[in-house]
């Protein structure tokens, strides 16, 4: 009996165990599809009610909507709202202008879809998407119109009336229906930066530091890509947006400033100067060990508040372990007492950055109820871009190009789908502007059409002819909605998904008249793959992202960009880091995980590097009397023409430069002008610049790449 | 009341556009002001489920804007 009973409590524990996991894992994605069945059939059943004439565009519309977070349909139905709007009057415009000739309406569409695609890749996120849109609509709307222009009008309202009804439809049911929140996944995300963040931190000199960094970096714009869409949320996720920038610019300035050191350390282990490399090293381990608890980060709030004591403890304690250690370093010949107060001096900046770190995470995990942060204060660090004008300018012209070669072939030949051609065409030249690898992705959205195609095949000819009322077509249509939601719900098939949803609702039969015309469908599959092969051989030939020429000219830009820093007075620290962040994120190169991308993150580790030291520098530099300013000038001159033209010689004159102002601040008559807190930071910050500017060489960039490169391997 | 002078088509660039579209949007409006304030002083606190009344407040509102004018 007893053994009966421990078996029957075995089996309720292994089946309550089943469950959850179930509830966790599977059960969103069940309720996920359940909703996007329901939002299509409403936006079915109110397109259908109020007479609409293309039903299929209502449905379309949540197609490409529908998202797994709540939040995010409402963000993208929003985008989607204005760049339809957008679009409609836009096709109107062109509609009025040019009506009576097609050439100048062609080439003034294509001028439009250029904008469009330049749109896209300009902008992150959603905010991308109401470019597409815009885009997009001048060929459901405008296209149309240019047959029948008198009909201009109602073509535009019925549109917009139906994509109104399917973004509708599409929010209504995401918010009220088993929402699902971003601040989970937003306390997820910072909750792994935290924990990754102190495990590299209290590995004291971990092995790879690019890996990490890049890690981070990519945490940074996913969580900023959330942080983008709390605007619509309900709960604690919008009330907290301010905190999640605080973060994010708190987190970007204390990695780096830790990347920064310990490269510094591993520059003079490389030089053989360990002895300095083990004193700073030592420097560190007290705020190593405060990290990790029991070899674990502090996750919970005790452990977080006596954290951020043994931080508070570290800093002022520093300057007690700072001098300790130069005692026992001053027996020792030939040690570099300047090296270690520059190191000093990164680490006290690197405590007193995660402290305030800290202090921003706490408010953000331990206390999820709304803290009203002012805003005003952190109004000006949002997440700047920088925008490389050659790459926009070729996805422009490749827009523009595909909608012109796919207007020609309509025109040529005089074929009854042009239009479906163009606007698949349209759809993927925008929608793709930003992809990193455009030819796989093609690729993977044609599988999506093709799949589309055959199944709009068997809907049109056997099940569309035999449903007689709404029901009915809505069990002929839930098959490619289910099939859709389940692919778009993969991150590994999102795009198969995207080409299935749009490829069926461009052409499924219930839009004038119900049931097949195979005419029609053929015509229309020849469009769809026309369509796709143009653009992907646009693609092809304009591939610039995977070109050797792109990679060179990012690294030339970072040089720029520190040429920048020396020159343009008014640039932070914070916005030049953002901006250097931004080239790398945009240059499409940092996803893959491979010796590229280690080149590109030793590059941006590098660029930081002296471009934080640099804008130090001047800040130093604003409060000097007349003649050390003058002096300092010239030093960022030297700097920024080695930077704009780097080779041996410039280098030379900027390091000979370094040693000769050195030699003055450390001894000479330069020595009585300043005061002593005014020498101090100047003479570390030129010692560092003199360090990162000597260890630059062009036979071998850096001497730690190697061994990031091995760690990958 | 209101429906008396308020027309049930207003022009809007010379085209028709029904007055209901215009509650419609001044209910959104109002929502989103609304909104924005029950999350700043936490009242969101205090409800179950917090999309429901939000979805129910833009009907009441619309519903109350609708019926001034018809």
């Amino acid at each position: 009996m007893q053994r009966i009973n421990h078996g029957v409590r075995l089996l309720a524990v292994c089946i309550q165990q089943a469950t959850a996991d179930w509830y966790r894992h599977d059960f969103p994605l069940i309720g996920y599809l359940f909703k996007y069945l329901l939002a299509a059939f409403l936006a079915l059943w109110v397109a259908l009610k109020m007479e609409m004439d293309q039903p299929a565009t209502a449905l379309l519309t949540v197609v490409i909507v529908m998202h797994f977070r709540s939040g995010m349909v409402m963000t993208k139905s929003y985008y989607r709202l204005i760049g339809t709007v957008i679009g409609i009057l836009f096709s109107m415009l062109l509609v009025a202008w040019f009506a009576q000739d097609r050439f100048p309406f062609f080439i003034a569409a294509a001028l439009w879809i250029g904008l469009c695609t330049a749109g896209s890749l300009i902008y992150r996120n959603f905010q991308s998407y109401g470019f597409v849109l815009a885009g997009y609509t001048l060929c459901i709307v405008g296209l149309p119109a240019t047959l029948t222009p008198w009909h201009t009008f109602q073509i535009a309202s019925t549109r917009l009336s139906e994509i109104g009804v399917g973004l509708l439809s599409a929010m209504l049911v995401s918010e009220l229906i088993l929402p699902q929140r971003l601040w989970q996944n937003i306390q997820e995300v910072v909750r792994g930066k935290f924990r990754d963040f102190s495990l590299l931190l209290g590995a004291g000199a971990p092995a790879g530091l690019n890996q990490p960094f890049l890690k981070f970096m990519q945490d940074l714009y996913q969580l900023e890509s959330f942080r983008a869409s709390v605007q619509f949320e309900t709960d604690d996720a919008r009330v907290h947006s301010t905190t999640i920038n605080q973060l994010n610019v708190r987190f970007m300035a204390v990695s780096t400033t830790y990347v920064v050191f310990q490269r510094l350390v591993q520059r003079l282990q490389a030089q053989s100067r360990s002895r300095e490399a083990e004193a700073l090293l030592a420097l560190m381990r007290p705020l190593a060990e405060t990290m990790l608890v029991d070899g674990r980060p502090a996750n919970d709030s005790p452990a977080l508040v006596r954290l951020q004591q043994a931080v508070t403890d570290f800093q002022l304690g520093f300057t007690a372990l700072f001098s300790q250690q130069l005692q026992a370093l001053a027996s020792q010949p030939d040690v570099n007492r300047l090296e270690l107060e520059t190191g000093a001096a990164l680490l006290q900046r690197l405590a007193s950055e995660l402290a305030a770190y800290l202090q921003t995470y706490v408010l953000l995990v331990t206390k999820p109820r709304a803290q009203k942060i002012d805003s005003r204060e952190f109004s000006a660090d949002k997440l700047q871009m920088h925008i490389d004008w050659l790459p926009v300018t070729i996805a422009a012209t490749r827009g523009a190009l595909t909608l012109l070669i796919l207007a020609a072939i309509w025109m040529t030949i005089d074929w009854p789908s042009g239009i479906l051609a163009m606007t698949l065409g349209v759809i993927t030249s925008t929608l793709f502007a930003a992809s990193p690898a455009p030819t796989a992705t093609i690729r993977q959205f044609s599988v999506g059409v093709l799949l589309g195609i055959a199944l709009v095949y068997v809907s049109n000819v056997f099940w569309l002819t035999a449903a007689h009322d709404y029901v009915m077509l809505c069990i002929v249509i839930a098959p490619a909605i289910l099939l859709t939601a389940w692919l778009s719900a993969r991150p590994t098939t999102a795009l198969v998904g995207a080409g299935l949803g749009i490829a069926y609702f461009l052409m499924v039969g219930f839009n004038q008249a119900l049931g097949d015309n195979p005419v029609k469908y053929f015509n229309d599959s020849i469009a769809l793959m026309i369509a796709l092969v143009v653009s992907g051989i646009m693609f092809s030939l304009t591939d610039y992202a995977t070109s050797p020429w792109a990679k060179a000219r990012v690294l030339a830009q970072l040089r720029q960009l520190v040429v920048d820093a020396c020159r343009n007075t008014s640039m932070t620290s914070a916005e030049f880091e953002m901006r250097a962040r931004d080239l790398i994120q945009r240059s499409g190169n940092v996803q893959r995980q491979d010796a590229d991308s280690v080149r590109m993150v030793e590059a941006l580790c590098a660029t930081l590097e002296i471009g934080h030291a640099v804008i130090a520098l001047r800040a130093v530099a604003s409060d000097l009397s007349a003649q050390p300013r003058k002096l300092l000038q010239h030093t960022l001159e030297l700097i920024a023409h080695y930077y704009k033209q780097p080779g041996q010689k410039n280098q030379q004159q900027a390091l000979q430069w370094l040693d000769h102002f050195l030699g003055w601040l450390q001894g000479g008559e330069y020595d009585q002008a300043l005061a002593a807190w005014q020498a101090q930071p100047l003479t570390t910050q030129l010692h560092f610049i003199r360090l990162v500017i000597a260890a630059e060489t062009s036979a071998s960039p850096h001497p730690v790449l190697k061994q990031e490169a091995a760690y990958v391997a | 009341m209101l429906h008396e002078w308020v027309p049930r088509e207003l022009a809007f660039l010379d085209a028709h556009v029904p007055t209901l579209f215009l509650a419609f949007l001044l209910a959104a409006v109002a929502i989103w002001l609304l909104d924005k304030w029950l999350a700043a002083w936490n009242l969101y606190d205090l409800v179950w489920y917090p999309a429901l009344l939000r979805v129910a407040l833009f009907f009441g509102l619309f519903s109350v804007f609708g019926l001034m004018v018809y």
